[in-house]
């Protein structure tokens, strides 16, 4: 799916994760897998774990008002990171509302 | 007197290993 920066995302259910020190542990049940986000990773994370559909604009807009970060870089990391994300099946992305 | 922005690093996932 494309993610657009009004595309919603939340967390699937069946991920558990952890903070240990700056890195994020998540452990994918469904597949068995388990990860490490790093220290940004986990920023992205705790969004989405804090609001449930939150859009790409959405997180963007956070990363922006919390990070020194040029505006385009942002964007380009943040929807390869939730590429990642969604190929791995921790997250999924809705459609936006009409 | 705004407080002044973290350092922007790229977000990475990195795979662990698998369970099974």
């Amino acid at each position: 799916m494309f993610l657009q920066s009004d595309t919603p995302v939340q967390l699937v259910s069946s991920q558990s994760s952890s903070v240990l020190g700056e890195e994020t542990i998540v452990l994918q049940y469904e597949a068995g897998m388990y990860y490490e986000l790093n220290e940004m990773g986990g920023f992205i994370w705790s969004l989405l774990q804090a609001s449930k559909g939150m859009t790409v604009g959405q997180i963007r807009q956070k990363l922006l008002d919390e990070f020194e970060v040029d505006a385009v870089v942002c964007q380009q990391e943040l929807t390869q990171f939730l590429d990642d994300l969604l190929r791995e099946k921790l997250i999924e992305a809705t459609a936006p509302a009409p | 007197g705004a407080s002044p922005k973290k350092v922007y690093k790229t977000p990475r996932l990195k795979t662990l290993g698998s369970v099974k």
